[in-house]
């Protein structure tokens, strides 16, 4: 498909997400903002997972900050601040693994530990961040709701989906190059760590911010799919960027507008028309 | 198409390289001058992609120095990619990638012209066009995904890569071995007007379909074995020195 369609399809779902709180009262301006940032920064970092096959990040992210978010809850209770906290132990721990993936350690390695590690300290963070920020806020964090989304909250998606949809497409043609030989890119003089840097930066930021409003369940769907699709359907960094960012807002304002008329979870819906994409996509081109 | 005021040459002094403490490179000291096609010949695991990477900065030998162009590159692939253009070993082209051949060959000149973000610079499309016509990839396939090419169609895209460049040393590993015979012969051609003012350096486990065009050949097994005039080191090398297995199974 051409880039163009790509563009008008995004400008269509995103029209649709915008026009969303006039056909429901149940949809707020904060919610369709946190949606907009969410399809921007999970669209756009899919792309470069799958162009660098780090599909073992999008897997163990989501575990950082499902153990990061009660943690932060637990050191500061009510002072605020906590999401900053949790933002900041993502990016210790993705940063972490980044540099053991650097020093050679497996990926599967990495994964196991990390899965491990934070799987076993989620259990209890969020046995104690209950007491303090009640089961409402805990279950927020495990199944996501941007319907409950404050305009602070919906405001931070948005910026922050913006800022890495800009930089993921600044750096998708560099990072993509990466991806067919890192050897040979290290010998052309590109600088391979500050675009690893760059881009392991951008997956913590969007998953530890983006967790209330998707939810830890659905976050590696959102973080996996729109790419493997865009890797299916289009060709060219830019091209294959926009295609996830379309996807994933397709996607969730197919989510949204289903999970209101349905009654249902919006994140498990959006994961749901992802997975049916994915099929579709990969039947129409290998048969 | 260019012309290089120093003449090219890359300088090794003991180089010594192990992984997990095997042997795969010891005491090389060699020096290599171009202009000219220098074949670097050996069985496998003899040490040929390592010492090209060693050249290229991609690995720190244990010991020793290497210079490119009279500057220590040792372990700094940064600075070996001033003066050197890299191409890997290759076979297959990368399953999943959704890069473009256009794409990919001016990202391998874009990254070395232009700063980030990197949008395309001034005649940059006209000698990724001329690079991808010298290497017989055709028209046809320039907007073709990787992943949609050939064994054979891919190592002419890496091929165009490095030349695209404008590199005066280029390192190429294997790079006919996907080819069939016929594209062996035509690569062979380019190979030998690019080396008119270049050194390209070239590893092979079969030196003859560049071989009239050799300056030089390398006999590598982990130590340099001969090094000289190609027919005189592939005459005077004693059977089975590079391919024992090879020679006693086959009688060759």
């Amino acid at each position: 498909m051409d880039t163009r369609l790509y563009l008008a399809l995004l400008i269509v779902s995103l029209v649709t997400l915008l026009i969303t709180p006039k056909l429901y009262w149940v949809v707020s301006y904060p919610t369709v903002m946190a949606v907009i940032g969410s399809s921007l920064a999970f669209g756009s970092i899919s792309a470069l997972i799958a162009a660098r096959r780090l599909y073992f990040l999008a897997h163990v992210t989501p575990h950082m900050a499902l153990l990061a978010a009660p943690l932060s809850a637990i050191v500061l209770g009510h002072k605020g601040g906590d999401w900053i906290l949790a933002v900041l132990l993502v990016l210790v721990l993705v940063w972490t693994s980044g540099y053991a993936l650097y020093k050679g350690v497996s990926s599967d390695v990495i994964a196991s530990i990390m899965v491990s590690f934070t799987a076993s300290a989620t259990v209890l963070a969020l046995y104690y961040a209950q007491r303090i920020v009640g089961a409402g806020r805990v279950s927020q964090l495990i199944l996501g709701d941007p319907l409950l989304v404050t305009s602070f909250e919906g405001l931070t998606a948005l910026i922050v989906g913006l800022l890495v949809a800009v930089f993921s497409l600044s750096i998708a043609r560099e990072v993509f190059f990466v991806g067919v030989s890192r050897e040979t890119a290290l010998v052309s003089g590109l600088k391979v760590w500050i675009y690893d840097f760059t881009l392991y930066t951008l997956m913590a930021l969007s998953v530890a911010i983006m967790l209330r409003i998707t939810g830890f369940l659905v976050t590696s769907v959102l973080t996996l799919l729109p790419g493997a699709i865009a890797v299916i359907v289009a060709r060219g960094s830019l091209q294959v960027t926009l295609a996830s960012i379309t996807i994933a807002s397709i996607a969730s304002a197919l989510g949204l507008l289903a999970s209101i008329s349905l009654n249902m979870p919006p994140s498990g819906v959006t994961g749901l028309i992802l997975v049916t994409i994915y099929a579709l996509a990969r039947v129409a081109r290998f048969g | 198409m260019h012309e290089f005021k120093d003449i090219p040459m890359v300088r090794l002094d003991s180089v010594h390289v192990s992984f997990n403490g095997v042997r795969a490179l010891d005491s090389i000291s060699l020096e290599l001058r171009g202009p000219g096609i220098i074949q670097v010949l050996g069985p496998n695991g003899a040490g040929k992609s390592t010492l090209l990477k060693v050249i290229a900065g991609l690995i720190r030998p244990v010991r020793g120095s290497v210079y490119v162009n009279g500057v220590d590159v040792t372990g700094r692939s940064d600075v070996a990619g001033m003066f050197v253009a890299y191409m890997p070993q290759s076979n297959e082209p990368p399953g999943w990638s959704p890069l473009t051949v256009w794409e990919f060959v001016e990202t391998s000149v874009l990254t070395r012209k232009a700063r980030w973000p990197r949008f395309v610079v001034g005649g940059v499309r006209g000698v990724v066009e001329r690079c991808l016509s010298m290497v017989g990839v055709p028209r046809g396939s320039w907007y073709l995904r990787l992943s949609e090419l050939s064994g054979g169609m891919f190592q002419r895209v890496l091929i165009a890569s490095v030349l695209v460049t404008g590199a005066p040393i280029m390192l190429l590993d294997e790079p006919l071995a996907s080819v069939d015979p016929e594209g062996r012969v035509a690569l062979s051609r380019v190979l030998s007007q690019l080396a008119t003012d270049r050194l390209v350096v070239v590893t092979s486990h079969d030196p003859h379909p560049l071989l009239e065009h050799t300056r030089l050949v390398v006999a590598l097994n982990k130590r340099v074995v001969a090094i000289g005039d190609p027919h005189e080191v592939l005459s005077r090398l004693a059977p089975g020195a590079l391919y024992p297995y090879w020679v006693s199974e086959h009688g060759h």
